[in-house]
């Protein structure tokens, strides 16, 4: 199958979803936004609490996120939710996704109040919902196709079965010319040599160089805490531990196999949009999954291929999440959240690329519109990475 | 017999598939430059046993990597957790004091 069918946008990317999103500029309209997105079925909304008494690349980095979350290609209309003296200007949002050829409007509660707000944001969004549903999925190329790769809760099992088996739908879409994003900048620190080999320019790995020192800094800082009676490292989770993960070298090793073997082209910060170019790119985002997947899916992620150990039970406002475990006792313990189980290879039931070819399958039905079990359950996540001291 | 994989030959380390009691033998999956391996205590479900003994300061070695170095002597059939390794990049400073 070469082709999926998606929601061709016009500056010619496509989505899987087609969705009104109403996004608060900043934390202090994020309540009025989720209630007038919770009034309208078929709206999301991307609820933070960023957007003011942020400065330099902080504040970069969050009205960066938010406008390139609104250019996200599942993403059909936008209504932003200001409130009118924050940082984040909610009218320079509407204007930047407006010339982007997409429809978006504003409003602004210090006109109104809450409630006129409220009333007012509905009535925009209900137009919105009905409009856009006239749009029809049709054929597109899986050249398409943006994957963001994620793993959160991870144990043993992450790093034996479900990144490796991630790791060959990043290799089965390059052929077909996609795009895949890696990121989780703390959880390639120890596996970086691996990367390197991979990276042509000079430039790129002076930049992944450096992200990866700013985790290191930060992680020898504080190297180990007790928790629950135990010194345990802060730099993975207590989870990870008890899930047979010792030092954070072991989890990278694990976790950099989901970008497949694909040739890195680009290195990219928080939230920044990813190149036309086919192939890898890593992105620069804490290990801390629910920011890591917002990041990538600013960056243009549609479809996420989250793998997890100890389960959880993560989705995302834009994007379908997939989720995927090697842990057997994980796969039917949380088999409400489990979209995958790849144990299989473990145990030697079947071999890495059949369980591959299986999962690429699975992501080809969720981006044909198949819901995933964290969409179904309205796990809809949202949130951006914070880098600095607010004022 | 219960279960452990390497990953690879120049592992130092393997990952056992279930909980292992003290004194069971293991047997090893993935390579068989390793036979049986008699657990010293218990290693829980997903943790690591050593397949050799390990001297302190040496490193554990896992996917053909590097993971971290032992912070105590480690005795083949012991469990290599935590309480005995630390990470390289993220705990030890200049002089190989944990941070």
């Amino acid at each position: 199958m070469e082709t999926f069918k998606g929601y061709l946008r016009s500056d010619g990317s496509a989505g899987v979803r087609n969705h009104v999103l109403v996004l608060p500029s900043v934390l202090c309209s994020a309540n009025v936004a989720r209630r007038i997105s919770s009034a309208v079925p078929g709206s999301v909304v991307a609820s933070h609490n960023q957007g003011c008494a942020q400065l330099g690349d902080d504040f970069k980095q969050t009205r960066r996120t938010l406008i390139n979350t609104a250019l996200n290609p599942n993403i059909a209309a936008v209504l932003v939710v200001g409130l009118g003296c924050e940082r984040v200007s909610p009218h320079e949002l509407r204007d930047i996704i407006q010339d982007h050829g997409k429809p978006a409007e504003v409003i602004m509660i210090q006109d109104y109040g809450t409630v006129e707000a409220i009333e007012r944001g509905i009535a925009i969004v209900k137009d919105m919902v009905k409009e856009v549903s006239k749009i029809e999925r049709k054929e597109v190329s899986l050249s398409s196709l943006v994957l963001g790769m994620e793993c959160g809760g991870s144990d043993f099992s992450s790093g034996l079965s479900a990144n490796p088996v991630v790791g060959q739908v990043a290799d089965f879409l390059a052929k077909k010319k996609g795009r895949v994003i890696l990121s989780e900048t703390t959880e390639l620190v120890g596996a970086e040599h691996l990367l390197f080999e991979r990276m042509s320019d000079e430039s790129m790995k002076q930049r992944f160089t450096k992200m990866l020192q700013r985790m290191i800094d930060e992680s020898l800082k504080n190297s180990r805490d007790v928790v629950d009676k135990e010194n345990v490292p802060n730099n993975i989770s207590p989870g990870n531990v008890r899930g047979g993960l010792t030092t954070l070298e072991e989890k990278s090793l694990g976790a950099m196999i989901k970008g497949g073997k694909v040739p890195i082209v680009g290195v990219k910060e928080y939230g920044e949009v990813v190149d036309a170019e086919p192939g890898l790119y890593l992105m620069d985002t804490p290990g801390y999954d629910v920011e890591s997947v917002t990041g990538m899916v600013a960056g243009g992620a549609t479809v996420v291929l989250f793998t997890t150990g100890q389960g959880t039970p993560t989705g995302h406002a834009i994007a379908p999440v997939i989720k995927i475990t090697g842990n057997r006792q994980t796969a039917k313990k949380m088999s409400d959240n489990i979209d995958f189980d790849c144990s299989t290879i473990i145990y030697g039931e079947e071999t890495l690329e059949e369980s591959g070819r299986k999962l690429f399958d699975l992501v080809l039905r969720i981006a044909n519109g198949e819901l995933t079990k964290a969409e179904v359950l309205g796990q809809d996540d949202y949130s951006i990475w914070n880098v600095g001291i607010k004022l | 017999m219960k279960q452990a994989i390497m990953l690879s030959v120049n592992d130092n380390v393997a990952t056992v598939l279930e909980k292992v009691a003290k004194g069971e033998e293991i047997e090893m999956k993935g390579t068989s430059q390793v036979g049986t391996i008699v657990a010293k205590e218990e290693i829980p479900f997903g943790h690591k046993i050593a397949v050799r003994d390990i001297r302190k300061k040496e490193r554990i070695i896992k996917y053909d990597n590097k993971i971290g170095v032992a912070t105590a002597d480690i005795a083949t059939g012991q469990h290599v957790h935590i309480q005995n390794v630390a990470s390289e990049r993220t705990e030890i400073k200049e002089g190989g004091e944990r941070a």
